[in-house]
């Protein structure tokens, strides 16, 4: 059933974007089941990624989305030199963190899975994440890990000269918030510069229906 | 008629002064600031508004600061939920009207970071202007989450 549900996406990505492979680095899914329209309340369709569980290192040792079932998690793909978006992102998840009451807030932990993992490592996401809040956790994985955990939820990512700085490249990368439920299920994803309120917003929603 | 022309002339000339007054005496930046950012971060980026009084289209084609390595000229597109960042060459000031620098769109990237960005100590960036003229700016630095800073 899984299996020959991504099997036929992944058809259909390839079809879509034929020539949009050709030319990237990092061939993954390009596609978008949901508008990025500024909205919260954006449902899952039988279209919808597949998300699932995976397992990454950290400094601490390997962690798995199964290890935090019972929490909502709102998974996010990142990277630590990300000058503005992912701080923005990140920096907004760190407002709903605060909104939220200390009971709800025990319910709850963002993950972000490094999509630059040739230059993110463990000791610099533990550096990075805690800075927006304590509880925010960094994944790594390989190359080919990354790109399979992001394919399955839908999360686009590639190399990206930008000039002849110190930088090297940035990575261009969709900028979504994926809603995890308490059982590991993909639940929705929230568009770049969803502000606090809007996350809020989601996961009471979410904390409700549970 | 002597007279009259003079006098256009001359009315000309008033009517044009702006155009021989250095861009940067033309464009008013507010709101600026720079991202704070987490330790040990190389890059971070300034945001402001730049209005451009004139009624003639004016640009930013570089800025510098001695807060970092490379100063660049950026902006952001949204692609089908893709973040694409890309270095420009200019930013445009349309007459009359706002170039507006902030997050998710166009920024001053700052990359190789030379000083730890604290609120305390502003940053001194210059945007230099298509003519040559400078602005000098000491921009203040900001947190991205007001709500959670002050609640700690």
């Amino acid at each position: 059933m899984v299996k020959s549900t991504s099997e036929v996406l992944m058809n259909k990505n390839l079809f879509l974007s034929a020539t949009a492979i050709a030319t990237l680095g990092v061939a993954l899914v390009f596609w978008q089941p949901w508008q990025s329209t500024k909205s919260h309340a954006l449902l899952v369709t039988s279209q919808a990624p597949i998300g699932g569980d995976f397992t990454l290192s950290t400094s601490t040792g390997k962690s798995s989305l199964h290890d935090y079932a019972g929490k909502i998690v709102m998974l996010y793909f990142g990277y630590t030199t990300c000058p503005d978006i992912c701080p923005t992102n990140l920096s907004n998840l760190s407002s709903a963190m605060s909104l939220l009451t200390e009971a709800e807030r025990q319910q709850v932990q963002v993950l972000m899975i490094t999509v630059d993992p040739e230059r993110d490592n463990n000791e610099k996401l533990d550096i990075y994440l805690p800075y927006f809040h304590p509880s925010f956790k960094g994944l790594v994985g390989t190359p080919a890990q990354t790109a399979e955990i992001a394919a399955r939820y839908g999360a686009v990512y590639q190399k990206a000269a930008i000039g002849e700085g110190a930088l090297g490249y940035a990575v261009d990368h969709s900028a979504f918030t994926y809603l995890i439920d308490q059982r590991g299920k993909l639940i929705t994803q929230l568009p770049h510069a969803t502000t606090g309120e809007e996350f809020v917003a989601a996961i009471r929603n979410q904390l409700n229906t549970h | 008629m002597t007279l009259s022309r003079t006098t256009i002339i001359a009315s000309l000339l008033a009517c044009s002064f702006s155009a021989f007054a250095a861009v940067t005496e033309q464009v008013q930046v507010t709101d600026g600031f720079v991202r704070a950012v987490p330790p040990g971060q190389q890059v971070s980026a300034a945001f402001m508004t730049i209005h451009n009084d004139d009624m003639n289209d004016h640009k930013v084609v570089s800025a510098s600061s001695p807060a970092a390595k490379n100063v660049e000229l950026h902006t952001h597109t949204h692609d089908n939920g893709v973040m694409k960042m890309r270095q420009i060459p200019e930013i445009n000031l349309p007459a009359g009207g706002d170039a507006i620098l902030k997050p998710g769109g166009l920024h001053v990237m700052l990359i190789g970071l030379t000083q730890e960005l604290t609120a305390d100590k502003p940053v001194a960036v210059t945007i230099k202007f298509e003519d040559g003229s400078e602005k000098a700016l000491s921009l203040p630095v900001k947190g991205m989450m007001p709500s959670a800073m002050t609640a700690h």
